[in-house]
């Protein structure tokens, strides 16, 4: 049930209304959002539920155990294993049991949607006990909402225990600001993906598939207008996921901060998919050492860091390969000192080149990330250095002007908490900015709904 | 709190209307009662029309002779011009693997073209004695790979030149704005929903070439009448057999007016009402023995271009209830 469908607005129309009957009652609330995800998992399959069920159940009990017994490293361990084994056999079920895979066909399911997001929240939950950061819930709903609340369920933001659980234990409340707020973020969301993702997704498919007979320029321009869709159809969701979340009282991690705006490459991981990068610093890169006492291990660490994303975005080759690639990137721009402090905020001439030269490098590893197999990522790389052909695309270039728009409207938004926050402006420049956008949304709604998200196969 | 339920309101208004998956249109009343006996009628059935049985025997029997009479037409239409018309065969299944409607039907269409006296060219010998390592077809749907394309014009080839003295008689003062139904000088991508993406460039004509017909006949023109097989879905311009044709004869104008679903009653109303006016000389029909079995009328209500819906004959619906309606 993806947000930007109709049975989505249903669904929404019913929960919301019910869910603020009961503002006073957060535990009723809790109650509501459990029984409204679940209905909302169900829809893609109902043994994903009961999946989610059973590794839920088991984090809660075992979270529980680790402050009743002294054993508290083994029930971490069993819990993380209990976790991951379940991801690990539901994801890579194919792959992993080929002909013998009648033996698990329990695992065999229709999808494994959302359970890469809620299998990185419960074990952030039982690290962060294990951590004495957390203290575990006694109530069963209460993780059950957080584990499963279905703005953030299929496609994250993935949310860390100790920051975000303790909402669920508090009373929510709305006012007409957080309501504007939310409905910025879910319209230039919807913008995002609807409009400008799905029109990528056109010439980015074309090019992709008949690589072998189009020239050089093409190739690199697909790379580029493929880097924009992943963008624009990912933080599309997430900013949705942001404004339905916080119309529910609940406020759920930014997933992006202008990535393309980025002048290192480690300024660039520091504003692209942040709830990942949170999750793996806290519980991996952190407890790996950190920057650690010398260059070579932070060179180490970030590798192993970006391996594992490779890892944890699927059992393909292709996937790993793109997490190293970008791993060697950053480790490289270390050894060269090309990083940037995190509150320097000036952009000039050699800034834009920057940017231009970290989105470029970026975009490149994504043909990894694109292609369906080893061979055709390396025939692809192949061909965009060929020496013939240099024909200039006639396709994406609408899509590349509007993509390019975007990013200008992000830098120029850079001091605000998100591009879609106009909250300082008058209140009649605020009305015509709305009208104009959701009437281009209306007036460019694609004929055939692209309810398919990118990161909705992770 | 007034204003936030306003706002809620309005914002929830925006998102369904937004979301909504189909806008509403203006279309004739005609579409809507041809959905409605699609509606009525959505099976299309095939090889059930091939069984031994008295009632599914009448059947076909009804839709040869509405395809015979449909081709008669097509050739006195095309002969009243002074071109000539040409027919082959083009069939994704080739060699020994055609079906039973496939080969009844080619061996009709044969006949037919003999009794007639129009040309029939088989083009499928040549992809039947492919390599099997060589992909003509598209594994993922069947239709043309680049290289089946290639073979098709290969095939074609020899034809063309054959009738390369042929010259139409007749001349038209007036003539519509298209010659074929595709949607006028459009460059688009599609990808049939199988994730094949192609590009699909038409002219001012609405033909599936690159070039405009010129307003002035100053070479002979070949006109490609054709379903899905002619019309080569999942290929760029640049590989379909028209064009491939188009740059082996350039003292030619090569134009393909082929459309996925068509059959017989279309290229007869295609011809007639847009692609005579082009003035071909030679009109190369592609037919395959399925197209019998198209002439029944729930594929009819599907696929055809006319807007008005086939009701069925008594035939046809008896037919249809004793397999979908028990």
């Amino acid at each position: 049930m993806p947000f930007n469908s109709i049975h989505f607005i249903y669904f929404f129309g019913v929960i919301c209304p019910i869910y603020w009957l009961f503002r006073t009652y957060y535990k009723i609330q809790n109650f509501i959002l459990l029984g409204g995800s679940l209905y909302f998992y169900a829809q893609v399959d109902l043994k994903l539920c009961l999946l989610w069920a059973f590794i839920s159940l088991g984090t809660w009990l075992l979270g529980n155990a680790m402050e009743t017994y002294r054993q508290r490293k083994a029930i971490l361990t069993l819990g993380l294993l209990l976790i991951f084994s379940q991801l690990f056999i539901a994801k890579y079920y194919n792959w992993l049991l080929g002909d013998f895979s009648g033996a698990l066909s329990i695992y065999k399911l229709a999808s494994t949607i959302g359970l890469s997001y809620y299998t990185l929240a419960a074990s952030s939950y039982l690290i962060d006990i294990y951590r004495k950061k957390l203290s575990p819930v006694a109530n069963p709903i209460t993780l059950g909402a957080y584990l499963s609340f279905f703005p953030q369920l299929l496609s994250g933001p993935i949310p860390i225990a100790y920051k975000d659980l303790p909402q669920y234990s508090l009373s929510r409340s709305i006012s007409l600001t957080t309501i504007e707020e939310s409905g910025q973020r879910i319209v230039w969301g919807i913008f995002k993906k609807v409009i400008v993702s799905g029109l990528l997704a056109k010439p980015v498919d074309y090019i992709f598939y008949n690589h072998s007979d189009l020239g050089v320029i093409y190739l690199w321009l697909a790379i580029i207008l493929y880097s924009f869709q992943v963008y624009m159809d990912f933080s599309g969701y997430s900013d949705m996921a942001w404004g339905i979340a916080k119309l529910l009282g609940i406020k759920i991690n930014s997933n992006f901060n202008s990535p393309f705006i980025s002048r290192t490459i480690d300024e660039f991981w520091r504003r692209w998919h942040l709830s990942l990068s949170a999750w793996l610093k806290e519980y991996i890169y952190l407890p790996l050492g950190g920057r650690g006492s010398s260059k070579w291990q932070y060179m180490v660490n970030i590798f192993i860091v970006f391996f594992m994303s490779g890892v944890w975005h699927g059992a393909n080759a292709n996937y790993i390969l793109w997490g190293s690639f970008n791993g060697l990137l950053f480790v490289m721009a270390i050894l060269i000192d090309w990083t940037r402090e995190k509150n320097d905020i000036q952009y000039g001439v050699k800034g834009f080149f920057s940017m231009l030269l970290v989105f470029l490098s970026i975009a490149f590893t994504r043909v990894f990330f694109r292609s369906p197999d080893f061979v055709t990522a390396l025939t692809y790389y192949q061909e965009m250095f060929k020496t013939s052909d240099f024909s200039m695309p006639d396709i994406g270039v609408v899509e590349l002007g509007l993509s390019i728009l975007i990013v200008l409207i992000e830098w120029l938004q850079r001091k605000e908490l998100h591009p879609a926050d106009i909250s300082k402006w008058s209140l009649p420049v605020r009305l015509g900015i709305y009208a104009s956008v959701i009437g281009v949304i209306y007036w460019m709604w694609p004929t055939q709904n692209p309810t398919e998200y990118i990161y909705f196969k992770f | 709190m007034k204003k936030t339920n306003l706002a809620f309101a309005f914002a929830t208004g925006v998102m369904i209307m937004a979301c909504s998956d189909k806008k509403q249109t203006n279309d004739a009343q005609t579409t809507n009662l041809k959905e409605t006996v699609q509606a009525e009628y959505p099976e299309i059935p095939r090889e059930e029309i091939l069984e031994d049985d008295t009632l599914a025997t009448k059947v076909y029997e009804e839709l040869k002779l509405r395809y015979k009479n449909q081709l008669i037409e097509l050739h006195k239409a095309v002969t009243a011009n002074g071109a000539q018309l040409i027919i082959t065969f083009l069939s994704p299944e080739v060699g020994e693997s055609l079906t039973k409607s496939n080969r009844l039907g080619k061996e009709l269409v044969e006949g037919y073209a003999k009794e007639l006296q129009v040309p029939f060219y088989d083009l499928t010998q040549k992809l039947a004695n492919q390599d099997p390592k060589v992909v003509t077809q598209l594994p993922k749907d069947g239709h043309w790979s680049k290289e089946g394309a290639k073979i098709i014009a290969e095939e074609l080839t020899p034809i063309i030149k054959q009738y390369a003295a042929v010259k139409s008689t007749k001349t038209f003062a007036e003539k519509p704005e298209t010659f074929g139904d595709l949607f006028p000088s459009n460059d688009e991508i599609l990808d049939g929903g199988k994730g094949l993406p192609y590009r699909v460039k038409t002219n001012a004509q609405g033909l599936r070439m690159d070039t405009d017909v010129s307003s002035t006949k100053t070479k002979q023109r070949i006109l490609f009448l054709g379903d899905s097989e002619m019309y080569f879905p999942f290929l760029d311009n640049k590989n379909i057999g028209t064009n491939l044709l188009q740059t082996a004869f350039p003292d030619k104008e090569m134009l393909n007016a082929a459309n996925w679903g068509y059959s017989i009653d279309d290229y007869v109303s295609l011809y007639k009402e847009k692609a005579q006016f082009a003035e071909p000389d030679v009109v190369i029909l592609s037919v395959n023995g399925n197209d019998i079995l198209d002439m029944y009328f729930s594929h009819r209500n599907r696929f055809a271009r006319n807007k008005q819906p086939q009701n069925p004959s008594e035939t046809e619906k008896s037919f249809y209830q004793k397999h979908y309606q028990k």
